[in-house]
């Protein structure tokens, strides 16, 4: 089943009186339960195609389905509420409240969408990605490779269909990233999630099931694994 | 391997009481800030005026005969910076939630919530710094004027200074200074492309709150 389809998706910004292009004319389609890895240099856009896929920005041009739903007209708080029910956004390690406790910074989708969470689900979550015993600590006492796992948490904790990381291990590379990063893809086959990842990284190539490549905006490649 | 969170206290947790600890939480050191910067302000305000009664008025009245012009010049020019102080210091604190807002928008806190949110921020700020500000403000001034025994004091300065309508007026400014600049940076709020703010390139003024 189509997950995210995109049909001649266009974003342009404007730097004094010329446009430029950051993704032109891109046409995607990407299943249900994939694996997809957006990869190209710096300034290739993939970060921009990660944000309109989630709803983060706005198109210049064309259309983008989630799910069979054209979000490319949705306003600021439509937007807001597809992220708070179909993505999981996994932002940078330092993308913590810092005043709030880890258990706080997990259920923060679920809070602002007034809902209960699933105590079984939150318990496997912790657990999975090995929280547990930090859940009542603030951030700023966690090591990165902790930070990084209970980020992985908030982007899963409303259960979405969708998870967005946007070139997650950015920084230096250790074992124990490979650690968190595998707990987390056996948390999502398990749920049978879709995984859009934007990086550089070819590690990740051995994982992906679907393999999207971009040179100065445009589509080079678009192949399954 | 079990959660250490009591599930009474996962449900315990609602949108009210998780914004209020993110409020008072992070502000505790600029409530300090704007606290001190009303005493100040209205510390100097009273001791300015009850210099300038000595100095220019009672002393040199038949000398400068449009000296009371130059009084009202002085009083709107002190007041006017103790207001630019507050809008300063509120616009840092807004300055430094604006992460916080942005992490916030990007899991799904919609316009509403974030308008609640800076709201509350803003009735913290009125309920906590502004009577205390003030009132303290008031003590003290009302001791550092009475401890200059050696000057005079004019009886309209006298009664103004004394009076609970100066408190009020006062504390009136400062309620419409930090309603109006909190309605209008979380206008500027919703202005900002999230994805600057995900690229962690946004600036203050690319937000268009300045």
């Amino acid at each position: 089943m189509t997950m995210i389809k995109s049909i001649n998706l266009r974003k342009t910004y404007q730097n004094t009186d010329e446009f430029i292009y950051a993704l032109f004319d891109c046409n995607l389609e990407i299943s249900d339960g994939e694996f997809v890895i957006i990869s190209g240099a710096k300034k290739s856009g993939k970060t921009t195609l990660l944000h309109l896929l989630g709803g983060f920005e706005k198109p210049s041009g064309g259309l983008i389905y989630i799910n069979n739903q054209n979000i490319s007209k949705y306003d600021e708080d439509e937007l807001a509420i597809l992220r708070r029910n179909e993505i999981g956004f996994m932002l940078h390690n330092d993308s913590l409240i810092p005043e709030l406790t880890v258990h706080e910074n997990i259920i923060m989708p679920l809070i602002l969408a007034q809902k209960k969470y699933d105590e079984n689900y939150y318990v496997e979550l912790a657990d999975q990605l090995h929280i547990s015993g930090i859940l009542n600590q603030y951030p700023k006492i966690l090591t990165t490779n902790q930070l990084r796992s209970v980020a992985y948490a908030r982007a899963l904790i409303n259960n979405p269909n969708i998870i967005l990381m946007d070139d997650p291990l950015n920084d230096l590379y250790h074992d124990s990233d490979s650690e968190s990063l595998d707990n987390l893809l056996h948390i999502i086959s398990k749920y049978h999630k879709t995984l859009i990842m934007a990086t550089n990284n070819p590690e990740f190539g051995s994982y992906a099931n679907h393999i999207i490549r971009l040179r100065d905006g445009v589509v080079v490649e678009d192949r399954l694994t | 391997m079990h959660s250490d969170i009591g599930k009474e206290e996962a449900m315990n947790l609602n949108l009210l009481k998780t914004y209020l600890k993110l409020m008072l939480i992070r502000n505790k050191l600029n409530y300090l800030l704007i606290i001190l910067s009303i005493i100040a302000g209205y510390i100097t305000v009273s001791v300015v005026m009850v210099y300038i009664d000595n100095v220019l008025i009672l002393s040199s009245e038949s000398i400068y005969p449009d000296i009371n012009y130059i009084y009202i010049g002085i009083r709107t020019v002190l007041i006017i910076g103790g207001i630019i102080l507050i809008i300063n210091q509120y616009y840092n604190i807004m300055k430094s939630g604006l992460r916080d807002y942005c992490i916030l928008k990007s899991i799904g806190a919609t316009r509403i919530n974030i308008r609640i949110l800076i709201l509350l921020q803003v009735a913290c700020l009125l309920v906590i710094s502004i009577p205390v500000g003030l009132y303290s403000g008031y003590l003290l001034s009302n001791l550092i004027i009475d401890s200059l025994g050696s000057f005079s004091l004019n009886s309209e300065t006298r009664e103004l200074i004394d009076s609970t309508e100066t408190f009020f007026v006062a504390a009136g400014i400062a309620f419409c200074v930090i309603s109006f600049s909190g309605i209008y940076i979380e206008r500027g709020i919703h202005k900002m492309p999230l994805n600057n703010i995900l690229s962690h390139q946004t600036t203050v003024r690319e937000a268009g709150l300045l």
